[in-house]
């Protein structure tokens, strides 16, 4: 009886710890203000109504302009062209006439003047850098996701920062000295090499003992770097909306963390912000740990 | 038309020459070493330790009348120490104008590589002895990791270990 309430137990184990694990980020999730969230959107949204503003009414006259010009030239006869040429040319007359009699003026007028600078040409905007604050671009319509799964934990990574699934292993991994312990090794897949990380050591620190190492079978690429995380077993993607989603309005206590589903009982990755966390030269985990 | 061509192949040369590299085994990874500073490989002997020697140095040899310092390899590179077996070998190297001995699991080959093949290490991290990396080179689907060995001991190692 004693053995099969440890077998239980022994079994129970590892899903109490995933769960207590998921408990605390969604408990962490659901403790943020959700006004901060609202106000940011209210500016996103602002934002995208006065781009739409500027741009649209250049467009309409534009053409209008354009299909005016062609309806006169199609409906004027040719008495009336010949009387508008006519017109036109008393006008260049009148003109001709006028700047004449201005010349001088205007040459005197030149060398006081000085000449307009010209107009710098506007520099390329510098790519916005999204704040840990930001809602994640990707995230703003229906997204899909892969799930995966690294030591007992669903985890999810959005398609669109997906940068490959490869198949690899210990046998197919080579690992460098002088090395951190996250850092798993050099996972070669076909024409290049992936800089394999422990994801388990970053995701749960806590419940995870190195057992990775021996279990992982895919290397997942984090968008088109050479930064990929090991997982053990690689399931469906889902399509999701962002109402699904809990999502983290503050992202820099865990920048690889995007939001948690609760119907998927999973963690999405902000695949940007762990590339930023592993590309950190001060070593981006040992802060993360503090 | 041919002395043409035969000149465009030696500045191809120049430009990216091919380097020779002994490799061996540490762990259950392939290491490389350039095949100039290779002076020989020989067959594990007995090595006498050195009282007060440094923590890396495994202790002496007597190569032919002369004494060399074998280093711990494993333990310069932070790895853990292997068994010695009969594939272990100590590659007896000249460094700086040294001559020490390394200890290894196995010696492999001689292969060929262009300097343009060599990869820059994916460096991660900030231990001292990452800086032995030279680069990494892929070659008959394994990754070659290529040491620098004139990095391998510092300006007082050196002294440390000749006195």
């Amino acid at each position: 009886m004693k053995d099969t309430k440890s077998k239980e137990q022994a079994l129970i184990g590892p899903q109490i710890a995933v769960q207590r694990y998921l408990d605390d980020l969604l408990q962490e999730a659901t403790l943020e203000p959700p006004v901060e969230h609202l106000d940011e959107l209210e500016t996103t949204v602002d934002e995208s109504d006065s781009f739409v503003d500027l741009e649209e009414p250049g467009f309409i006259d534009s053409d209008s302009l354009e299909s005016e010009q062609v309806t006169s030239e199609i409906g004027l006869s040719e008495e009336e062209l010949s009387s508008l040429d006519a017109s036109f040319k008393d006008f260049e007359e009148a003109i001709s006439a006028q700047v004449n009699g201005l010349s001088s003026d205007s040459e005197e007028h030149d060398t006081i003047e000085p000449e307009p600078e010209p107009e710098p040409e506007p520099e390329p905007e510098p790519v916005k850098k999204i704040s840990r604050t930001d809602p994640l671009p990707w995230a703003t319509g229906r997204f899909e996701c892969l799930l995966f799964y690294v030591g007992g934990l669903k985890l999810a990574v959005p398609l669109v920062e997906l940068g490959g699934i490869f198949q690899s292993g210990k046998d197919k991994l080579t690992s460098i000295f002088g090395q951190p312990d996250w850092f798993m090794g050099v996972a070669n897949v076909g024409e290049f090499n992936l800089r394999t990380v422990d994801t388990a050591r970053w995701i749960m620190p806590n419940h995870y003992e190195g057992e990775m190492k021996d279990n992982f079978k895919f290397v997942i690429q984090l968008d088109r770097t050479d930064w990929g995380v090991a997982c053990e077993r690689v399931a469906e993607a889902i399509t999701l909306e962002p109402s699904q989603v809990k999502w983290r309005s503050d992202r820099s206590k865990r920048p690889w963390l995007a939001g948690t589903v609760i119907d998927h009982m999973c963690a999405i990755l902000d695949v940007q912000g762990f590339i930023e966390l592993l590309d950190d030269p001060k070593n981006g985990f040992k802060s993360a740990q503090k | 038309m041919a002395t043409t061509s035969i000149a465009l192949k030696n500045a191809n040369q120049s430009e990216d020459p091919m380097l020779q590299w002994v490799t061996f085994r540490l762990e259950n990874e392939i290491y490389g070493v350039n095949v100039m500073q290779v002076k020989e490989v020989l067959r594990y002997s007995e090595i006498a330790p050195v009282p007060g020697a440094p923590s890396y140095v495994l202790g002496i040899i007597h190569l032919r009348g002369t004494v060399v310092t074998v280093i711990d390899t494993c333990q310069r590179f932070g790895l853990p120490s292997g068994e010695l077996t009969d594939s272990t070998r100590i590659m007896i190297l000249e460094v700086e104008g040294h001559v020490i001995g390394i200890l290894v699991d196995a010696v492999s080959e001689v292969v060929y590589l262009r300097q343009s093949e060599i990869e820059p290490s994916p460096n991660v991290g900030n231990d001292e002895s990452s800086k032995f990396i030279q680069g990494v080179c892929h070659k008959n689907d394994i990754l070659l990791i290529l040491v620098d060995l004139d990095k391998l001991l510092s300006e007082d190692e050196w002294s440390e270990v000749s006195n």
